[in-house]
């Protein structure tokens, strides 16, 4: 079954599949799978220089891999057909963005994306408080950051990726961004948010992404992480073998366990990457005892 | 196997037009009143110098504007189509050009239709515009001037023509070359001419070297690099009616129509390039 760009309209949205990419010499992805289904708004999460702009690359078709396959809505990223352009819109960190009013911007771009909601661009411009009567590129990067965040988000192309969108925003920019965003992602869309500002992010981005060592190591949806760890604040060290993960925080050791109670206790973000990304990590064992890197 | 739509669509097409037609007019504008002042002002001083000179009143002296045109369509086109690609290689504009939706042949046809066909008659309507402007002053102010530009005459046109192929290696250079992309092509076919030159020369040494020899100065060879044509054998190899002057004739539609064939050659290496364009 096609829809009217030609593309698959059931299946997965995003499709890696046996991803193997490097720059020069340097290997970044080895033999990495990503799977990322509609209806949902994932946070990708990853060290410095771990790839996650070039992931979001590759899932876009800007960076070709050397070995594997790339499919985006049924197409082969690697092409950039336009069908799949159409529903795709990639907000970066490196903005760039003509010389024009907001205006006259939305009247020229937006007819490229045929769901383009305007109602929605003029309602994300009035709440981001984004000056309508300057260019584009006399706004300040914050400015120029929440004005592609609008147009991204009233775009509602069916795949839409952020590269650090709260980098740069001011505090206010930051809850209004967030508000946003939770009001955003249909049932046949999917964000895809990478970043380092968990704190941003939390309670929005749903499932967790982590990408460490050239391939995808974690990929949970926050329910069953919460189900099957348990999250403690701890007065001292834990010394027993029961905890998987520890670190020293200002009030004490943050530690995680197996929950074997049930009971939900709720994992901050930076807690469980710090977790997952540890050497020899316990709770990435725990939910893929196989090798990692399959989509959840 | 992909769709036609999702190659080649003209609403896109028109969108893409329009998007580059609102994101470059300034520029063009900026360079379109600093070219006309120049027209005018160098004109301004021809006139006055003629007139100095005691050119008689309602005299028209030579037509500059030619030059002009000149100037404006071959090392002003082929800067314009140098700058053409030129965001694919910028920081954050690449990301915001190659995920535009449409396809890189609807995006090179753009680029391609604006700086060739676009450029040439824009810049035929402009000399003649900005030409007769210039003229009408100068004969108004001065008494004298430098005639009218034809849009129309066989040289314009004749020129607009070799432009649109010369610019198509500016076009393949500004999608091939991240920085300083008109200097690098004008190197590298300034490369490309010498070495066509050498193998030129070594051809015309194997194919006619024994006859020039035989017509030599009585030394029986020809001597190095350079055919030493004198007594008359150059005259005398390639004179009118002469297997000489026919194959001159052949050699140069060949050489001719091996240029023009290079322009779509030229085109296709861009639209592979910008396909395989990685940001």
């Amino acid at each position: 079954m096609t829809d009217r760009t030609g593309s698959e309209s059931a299946g997965p949205v995003v499709e890696l599949s046996g991803i193997t990419f490097g720059y020069g010499r340097k290997k970044l992805f080895s033999n990495l799978d990503l799977t990322l289904h509609a209806g949902t708004i994932y946070g990708l999460l990853g060290k410095n220089g771990a790839g996650k702009t070039t992931l979001l690359k590759i899932i876009c078709g800007l960076r070709i891999a050397q070995e594997g396959s790339a499919r985006v809505l049924g197409h082969d990223s690697a092409r950039r057909p336009a069908g799949m352009l159409e529903d795709l819109l990639f907000i970066p960190e490196d903005l760039s963005v003509p010389p024009l009013l907001p205006a006259v911007y939305q009247r020229l771009y937006a007819p490229f994306y045929p769901r383009f909601s305007h109602e929605a661009l003029a309602s994300h411009l009035s709440e981001l408080e984004i000056p309508t009567d300057r260019k584009l590129s006399e706004l300040s990067y914050g400015q120029k950051k929440k004005f592609l965040i609008a147009f991204g988000l009233a775009s509602r192309c069916r795949l839409l990726l952020m590269d650090e969108p709260s980098n740069g925003l001011d505090i206010p920019s930051k809850s209004q961004f967030r508000r946003l965003l939770a009001g955003a992602g249909g049932d046949e869309q999917v964000i895809l948010v990478s970043t380092h500002q968990v704190r941003d992010m939390e309670n929005l981005i749903d499932p967790i992404i982590i990408l460490d060592e050239g391939r995808i190591v974690f990929q949970q949806a926050m329910k069953d992480v919460g189900s099957r760890l348990a999250a403690r604040i701890e007065s001292a060290e834990p010394a027993d073998t029961g905890a998987l993960y520890a670190e020293k925080t200002l009030g004490g050791w943050a530690v995680l366990r197996e929950n074997s109670g049930g009971e939900e206790t709720g994992v901050d973000l930076e807690t469980l990457f710090n977790a997952v990304t540890a050497p020899g990590s316990r709770v990435r064992a725990l939910f893929d005892p196989a090798p990692a890197g399959k989509g959840a | 196997m992909d769709r036609i739509t999702n190659v080649l669509n003209p609403r896109r097409l028109g969108r893409l037009f329009l998007r580059e037609l609102a994101v470059s007019y300034r520029g063009v504008l900026v360079a379109a009143a600093a070219a006309a002042g120049a027209i005018i002002v160098v004109s301004a001083v021809s006139s006055l110098v003629l007139a100095a000179g005691g050119a008689p009143a309602g005299s028209v002296q030579g037509n500059h504007y030619e030059g002009f045109f000149g100037l404006l369509l071959f090392v002003g086109g082929c800067i314009v189509t140098s700058l053409a690609f030129r965001e694919v290689w910028q920081p954050g504009g690449g990301i915001a050009y190659l995920s535009l939706p449409g396809s890189p042949l609807e995006k090179l046809a753009v680029k391609l239709l604006l700086t060739s066909v676009g450029y040439a008659v824009g810049s035929l309507a402009f000399t003649a515009g900005v030409g007769a402007a210039s003229e009408a002053l100068d004969r108004l102010v001065f008494g004298v001037g430098h005639g009218f530009f034809n849009p129309f005459s066989a040289e314009a046109l004749q020129a607009a023509v070799r432009y649109l192929v010369v610019q198509a290696f500016f076009l393949l250079g500004s999608i091939w070359f991240r920085k300083l992309a008109f200097v690098k092509t004008v190197l590298w076919l300034l490369v490309a001419a010498v070495v066509l030159a050498i193998l030129a020369g070594i051809a015309m040494r194997i194919a006619v070297g024994p006859r020039l020899a035989a017509m030599g100065n009585g030394t029986g060879r020809v001597g190095g690099w350079m055919l030493q044509l004198g007594g008359g054998g150059y005259q005398n190899l390639f004179a009118p009616g002469s297997r000489g002057y026919a194959g001159a004739e052949v050699f140069k539609v060949v050489a001719e129509g091996l240029l023009i064939a290079l322009a779509p050659a030229s085109w296709v290496a861009a639209y592979f390039r910008l396909r395989e364009a990685e940001v």
